[in-house]
């Protein structure tokens, strides 16, 4: 996929109106950071994306054509860190690879998953069950399911949660690992400066409203942040 | 179509091997039926012949009320972690969920079935072990799963699941307990085949319209 867009995307759950036609256009390669405050409509926009939640309007571009969110084809194609695991707690961290990678109709081998494993820093937890690891072990092995099915669209929602430093290090490697494969990243965090180093552009939600794409070439976070945050808000969105 | 059955193999793999190590639903359904049992024992004095004409009955009130149990845990997993959006977005089709759970919760009832009708055989002085009831009760297991899945999965995403899945559950189920009573106590009391036969009729129907109708409207249960 060379080019993906969200075109007029609006969501409402009742009377609420939490997405209002909302653009959105990244290219193959490209790593975008949502941001915006708590109830901005940040994870309702992304389960849209991902093709998880319908939207009342709007529609998806992939390279010109239409294509339907819903579509079995779109969300195989996607990939999503939600801010649940979607681990089944009472298979080990190898059965739980080995289970989605069924899914996916990968055939990776043993070997190939205790790799991946291995990779996300859980080589000796490979055979507990999900039950026992930490918060942080456990957003490691998500991360490491996410990206079995080689995605074209990864979809992140506030992926450093319980992260250590060094998950933190092997997550940022990961993001430009995906980067470089051509895959198009959209992504949701409270701290965006920590992720700047792989991040193309930041765009802002707002009370629904989508903002314009802030491209961070060249500049430095002091730069960034006054255009991000014109103004201090300490407030909730709902 | 071989994706399809892999698929369905592999999801199947995973509520097993959960169940076999969890004991979630097998755990509520066993102790819910064997207690069941025995309140009706001890509740019912009944001479042979009226023991032969309500054993189908009884036998079903407490194979459906157990299956109940079980079905309101059978997404206990999915719940759990939020994993039901990972199966959505990594299947093929959506429908393999649909029909690796009802896979699964009928195996379930089968191993409820092989236990409770010794158990009861035991207490109640009365081989149960006969072709044509377990036929109807096995026939009969198919339709209730069938529903069940549908209705569990619907019901799973709501707070008061415990409570709406058998609301919901026990009037769509009407046909199917009555068939199963009906042709049971056909089959116990010895009554020829042509009196209860438009009952297994009935169940084999049933279990193929409603398996039908959820493989259909699954995917618009969970994407709407």
């Amino acid at each position: 996929m060379k080019q993906i867009e969200l075109r007029g995307i609006s969501k409402a759950y009742g009377r609420l109106s939490v997405l209002k036609d909302c653009n959105l256009k990244a290219e193959s390669g490209q790593l975008l950071c949502l941001v915006g405050s708590n109830g901005a409509g940040k994870t309702t926009f992304l389960r849209v994306a991902s093709g998880l939640l319908s939207a009342e309007k709007g529609k998806l571009l992939v390279e010109g054509d239409e294509w339907s969110l819903k579509s079995t084809e779109w969300r195989r194609k996607c990939a999503l860190v939600a801010h649940k695991t979607f681990l089944y707690q009472n298979l080990n961290g190898l059965e739980n690879l080995k289970f989605f990678s069924g899914l996916y109709q990968r055939d990776f081998s043993e070997a190939d998953l205790r790799k991946r494993l291995a990779d996300a820093g859980l080589t000796r937890a490979a055979e507990k069950q999900v039950r026992t690891y930490s918060r942080g072990m456990q957003q490691r092995l998500t991360i490491a399911r996410a990206m079995l099915n080689e995605p074209e669209f990864v979809i992140l929602d506030e992926p450093f949660t319980g992260l250590d430093k060094d998950g933190s290090a092997w997550l940022l490697h990961t993001l430009a690992g995906l980067k470089r494969q051509g895959a198009i990243v959209l992504m949701t965090t409270h701290d965006p400066q920590a992720s700047l180093a792989v991040t193309d552009g930041f765009v802002r939600l707002n009370r629904g409203v989508l903002g314009e794409v802030l491209l961070t070439k060249g500049k430095a976070w002091g730069e960034i942040e006054p255009l991000l945050y014109p103004v201090a808000t300490f407030s909730v969105e709902g | 179509m071989k994706n399809w059955l892999k698929t369905l193999k592999t999801l199947i793999w995973k509520d097993l091997l959960q169940e076999w190590r969890s004991k979630d639903m097998l755990t509520a359904m066993l102790a819910f039926a064997i207690l069941s049992i025995f309140i009706f024992n001890y509740a019912m004095e009944l001479d042979p012949r009226q023991r032969a004409e309500l054993a189908p009955g009884v036998l079903w009130v407490v194979i459906t009320f157990s299956g109940t149990l079980g079905l309101n845990r059978s997404f206990v997993a999915e719940q759990e972690q939020g994993s039901f959006d990972a199966l959505v977005m990594a299947v093929p089709g959506l429908g393999s969920i649909w029909l690796a759970k009802q896979v699964s919760n009928f195996l379930m009832m089968l191993v409820l079935i092989m236990i409770v009708l010794p158990v009861y055989s035991l207490l109640y002085n009365q081989n149960l072990f006969i072709p044509g009831l377990i036929l109807t009760l096995v026939l009969g297991a198919w339709s209730f799963s069938a529903a069940g899945t549908l209705l569990a999965s619907m019901t799973a995403q709501t707070r008061m699941r415990d409570l709406l899945l058998p609301v919901l559950l026990f009037p769509i189920l009407m046909p199917v307990n009555m068939a199963v009573v009906k042709a049971g106590t056909g089959i116990m009391t010895g009554a020829a085949l042509v009196s209860y036969q438009v009952w297994l009729t009935v169940l084999l129907v049933y279990g193929i319209i409603m398996t039908t109708i959820s493989l259909l409207v699954f995917d618009y249960v969970i994407l709407e």
